[in-house]
């Protein structure tokens, strides 16, 4: 008692971790059971590659089928978000079902290899998109304003016409041209462009960093009316930073379920392949 | 976004980005209002806007985005009144990703329906590389069902992949089926699926033979059990194919082992049974006493008592069985073996028979040496009673010949039965031999051969005792006091063999019949006789041949005193001596009630000198060929039996290198065992002895390291 006391002390009993430990507990009980029973069937010199078969088929055909779920919005279905905590608790017994069913966990021929490989893939892509989805979004949502991904150009667009018309709108002043100097030759070609593929994979502030420092060192050169301008013009790379980073985090979370769609459809035709075979082959 | 950022207008609400085509200037923030067609036709075409129609009054559709109502206002026909330029539509995101799944989905149908319906793409849907004694299958080039060879339902082309397996030509086939087309010759179909492919007699015998050895108890149940007792197991159960050169393809498991085996236990040291006799469970087939030579022979010959002067190594390091007679026994066994085999055996003999009681008995008897005239002596050698057997109708003669007084009739029989086999070796010799041993139960070529073999014809064909006729001058008082006495009446006007009916009345109280006179027929006065204790069979014997001098390397030879022909051994090994005991020990396999004549064969050549000469060492037994093994077989030619040991990685160890560490002979004298088990002249092995090093983590304890699975058992 002690020990359980000990053990659970540090939980949030938190109706989340209630799920979590109850789902986690149904797993454990359930792969201990078909180990067993796989035990067993070895023992009896029986063949439980046709049971963790038929078992995998069930498993791999429920996961996948939460993509048509989310196809499915109008039946009156479990929400997609129970969908989605079932499809991670099935995806985790789906790789302990491969393991019995394949103990060398990656199959020697080209078609077994290929679909073994297709497995990892999946899982591997799973495990990644539980780790992006618990994280993305709260780094999204720390950002502020919500932006629709395919919203991002327009908004792109935006951002460079309003620091265009910022300069265009500058007073005829002797240092009008220090602002747009600078505008020119850094500002414009930062907030025309698309951010670059290096940043897409691996955002960071540096170059809006490198940006702000520069206006910041016009100051002393700008009039009062130009330094606000030129605060303006920060709050837009500020703008256009934040929506960069948005741009790369949904695309990672697009690119991520895309991929995982994409190999799980490819497990699928290898999977449907592997069944035919094993079945048109089998015999004692 | 940060505090500090600028606001941004709001973004358009209107669009719909599950289309599969977005305006081409929705990146401007100007995207037309109705968006392309759903074939990604721009529309804008038709203007800047679509007009909106509001009762009576038609008025401009452009949103706000891209200015908001124009001036100029729709036409009179409600057509835009601006041109604008059109755009070129792009695929949305989700009408990118769902082309590129759907390519891939036709991508990968595309590569597994090559790999399942191209012939020449085995090697696409094979699981895995086949192990080196399976390679040729798929690897070869000869004929295209490769998968067909090993799976009845595999699929011979494309079209066939529709059809059932029913279908296919395969129906009832199974797979085990197609493995034994290539292995039936090492695992015979009828008992390939049984446990150890053994017929269920010998495993039931040998499971209780164990369990009468172990004590074992009840098997307790377990979920594992449910595979105990199957009489139909697969090859594929326990030979996983597509694993390349895995070990696992012919390594059972201990778990694997111990689902049918009744006694489960935990490790060799801890609770496998116990042993009595192992590795001395059967009898020798060279009965050599170890103890007396250790502790008499040797020590008398002053010779040093070695193991490996006996027992070398082979070229695998294996320790040999023996040594070979040349090299080991001849020294001092050469003289007194070929001394006790040169009596050798008969082909042939003329037995002695009495004519005069068949003539008394009114029978002709067919011709017969004089010589063999005299007393009944059926007894006839091995091998001759053998040969006699083949002949038809004799069978049954032997019984009939052991009475005290025969049946003439029957005894005419038999005489006529032994001319035709001297007239056979006479006229066909060596071929004679092969027709009439072919006959009997058990022969092979080889025994054929070799008893036939160097027969010379001229020894049966130049004989001087046969085909001499009988002298007919016997006294028929004699043969009607024999009549008289036995009872029969020569009044047997249906029997073929009887002579003419006698005409003589005879008193048996006629001095004249005296046995004396019989004996005599010759009217030799016995006080004029040179010889008279010389039996008239003696005075015509020739001077007996020496063989012994004259013969001193063996051969056949024709004895006239004995009226036989007879063999001389050569020496150890003597091919013709050991066939005729081979001949004799398959014959007396046979059923005694049937044939009482072949089963005692082997008793009586057993008693002869020549063949004890061979018997006093050598036990003949049939391999599973059917062949006698007359020398300890090389494990490598000895049946697969279910216990396998190696003396090469023992001797490896210094302390095992010393044979007695394991097989110390018993000193004491071993008596016979009540029981017909074998009795060794060593100390039996103990499980602890091997258990000390045989354990998990040293010498290893896994079931197949001591136990084959297929195994050939002795018929």
């Amino acid at each position: 008692m002690a020990t359980t006391t000990k053990l659970t002390a540090g939980i949030p009993w938190t109706p989340r971790w209630r799920r979590r430990i109850g789902s986690m507990t149904a797993i454990a009980t359930f792969a201990g059971l078909t180990a067993w029973f796989v035990h067993a069937q070895v023992q009896s010199l029986r063949d439980a590659s046709w049971w963790t078969g038929w078992m995998l088929v069930a498993l791999i055909g429920f996961l996948a089928a939460l993509g048509v779920r989310r196809k499915l919005v109008m039946l009156p279905l479990v929400p997609v978000g129970t969908w989605v905590q079932v499809h991670i608790y099935a995806g985790l017994l789906t790789v302990f079902i491969y393991f019995l069913h394949a103990p060398r966990g990656i199959g020697s021929g080209f078609l077994e290899g290929a679909l073994s490989i297709l497995v990892w893939l999946v899982t591997g892509s799973g495990v990644y998109g539980v780790y992006l989805s618990r994280t993305a979004p709260r780094r999204l949502a720390a950002i502020g304003q919500e932006v629709r991904f395919d919203h991002i150009p327009w908004l792109r667009t935006r951002i460079a016409e309003r620091a265009a018309s910022l300069i265009a709108n500058l007073a005829n002043t002797p240092d009008r041209e220090v602002l747009a100097t600078y505008y020119a030759q850094h500002i414009d070609r930062y907030v025309r462009g698309r951010p670059s593929w290096w940043y897409l994979c691996f955002p960071s502030t540096a170059r809006r960093r490198r940006l702000l420092t520069g206006l910041t060192e016009l100051h002393r050169y700008l009039s009062p009316d130009q330094r606000k301008v030129s605060g303006e013009l920060a709050a837009l790379l500020r703008n256009r930073d934040d929506l960069d980073y948005h741009h790369a985090l949904q695309l990672r979370l697009r690119s991520w379920r895309a991929l995982h769609a994409l190999l799980t459809v490819w497990l699928l035709a290898f999977a449907i392949a592997h069944v035919l075979l094993a079945l048109r082959m089998q015999g004692d | 976004m940060g505090s500090r950022n600028a606001d941004l207008p709001q973004q358009p609400k209107d669009d719909r980005p599950h289309d599969t085509w977005v305006c081409g200037h929705a990146a401007q923030g100007c995207a037309c209002p109705h968006g392309p067609t759903p074939r990604g036709q721009c529309q804008g075409a038709m203007g800047g806007c679509q007009p909106i129609r509001d009762g009576q009054r038609i008025r401009c559709g452009r949103p706000a985005c891209l200015g908001g109502p124009c001036d100029a206002g729709p036409g009179a026909d409600g057509t835009c009144g601006l041109s604008r330029d059109p755009c070129q539509p792009r695929r949305s995101f989700q009408a990118k990703w769902k082309r590129a799944i759907i390519a891939s989905a036709i991508v990968a149908s595309l590569l597994i329906a090559f790999g399942l319906f191209w012939p020449g793409a085995v090697e696409i849907v094979a699981p895995g590389p086949l192990s080196s004694g399976h390679r040729q299958i798929l690897g070869s080039e000869i004929g295209q069902q490769r998968c067909a060879a090993c799976h009845p339902g595999a699929p011979t082309d494309a079209a066939t992949w529709f059809l059932a397996v029913r279908t296919s030509g395969h129906s009832g086939v199974r797979q085990t089926d197609l493995c034994l087309n290539c292995h039936h010759q090492s695992m015979p179909r009828e008992t390939a699926r049984n446990p150890h492919g053994i017929s269920r007699m010998q495993l039931d015998a040998i499971t209780q033979r164990i369990r009468g050895v172990s004590q074992l108890d009840q098997p307790t149940t377990r979920l594992a059990n449910i595979a105990r007792g199957s009489q139909d197991l697969a090859c594929a159960t326990c030979h996983r194919e597509h694993h390349g050169e895995d070990p696992s393809f012919t390594r059972l498991s201990d778990a694997q082992c111990q689902t049918c085996h009744a006694k489960q236990f935990t490790s060799f040291t801890s609770g496998h049974p116990d042993w009595n006799a192992w590795p001395y469970t059967n009898e020798p087939t060279i009965r050599f006493d170890h103890r007396t030579h250790q502790q008499l022979h040797f020590p008398n010959k002053q010779a040093s008592w070695n193991c490996r002067a006996c027992h070398d190594l082979t070229p695998q390091g294996e320790l040999t069985r023996g040594v070979g007679f040349e090299k080991g026994c001849s020294s001092c066994h050469d003289a007194s073996m070929r001394t006790q085999a040169a009596s050798g055996f008969a082909l042939f003999q003329l037995p002695s028979i009495d004519l005069a009681a068949i003539q008394a008995a009114g029978i002709t008897p067919p011709p017969w040496p004089e010589s063999a005239n005299g007393l009944n002596d059926f007894a006839l050698p091995p091998l001759m009673r053998l040969l006699l057997a083949s002949d038809d109708g004799l069978a049954e003669m032997k019984t009939e010949l052991q009475k005290p007084n025969p049946d003439p009739k029957r005894v005419v029989l038999w005489m006529q039965a032994i001319t035709r086999l001297n007239e056979e070796l006479a006229s066909d010799g060596q071929a004679a031999i092969i027709r009439r041993v072919e006959r009997l139960p058990g022969t092979t070529p080889q025994i054929e051969r070799q008893l036939s073999g160097l027969f010379p014809i001229q020894l049966a064909n130049q004989a001087p005792w046969m085909n001499r006729p009988t002298s007919t001058a016997v006294a028929p008082r004699a043969t009607i006091e024999r009549m008289a006495f036995n009872g029969n009446s020569t009044d047997d006007s249906n029997d073929l063999l009887a002579p003419p009916p006698a005409t003589t009345t005879t008193n048996p109280l006629d001095p004249s019949l005296d046995p004396l006179v019989e004996s005599n027929p010759a009217g030799t006065d016995l006080l004029l006789d040179p010889h008279p204790l010389q039996s008239p069979r003696e005075a015509i014997r020739p001077p007996r041949l020496d063989v012994a001098r004259s013969m001193p390397e063996g051969g056949w030879y024709r004895d006239d005193v004995t009226l036989a022909i007879r063999y001389r051994p050569t020496g150890h090994a003597d091919t013709r001596l050991q066939a005729l005991i081979e001949l004799t020990l398959s014959a007396s396999l046979t059923n005694e009630a049937q044939e009482p004549s072949l089963a005692g064969a082997f008793n009586e050549l057993q008693a002869s000198a020549a063949a004890q000469a061979c018997l006093a060492c050598h036990t003949p037994r049939r391999n599973v060929q059917g062949d006698w093994e007359w020398t300890s077989q090389a494990a490598s030619q000895r049946p697969r039996g279910f216990t396998r040991f190696s003396h090469r990685p023992h001797l490896h160890q210094p302390h095992l290198s010393d044979c007695t560490h394991c097989h110390a002979v018993n000193p004491e004298p071993v008596t016979p065992s009540v029981s017909l088990q074998p009795v060794s002249e060593f100390l039996s092995l103990e499980r602890a002895s091997c258990a000390s090093c045989h354990r998990a983590g040293s010498a290893g304890d896994q079931c197949t390291q001591c136990h084959r699975y297929h195994v050939e058992l002795d018929k």
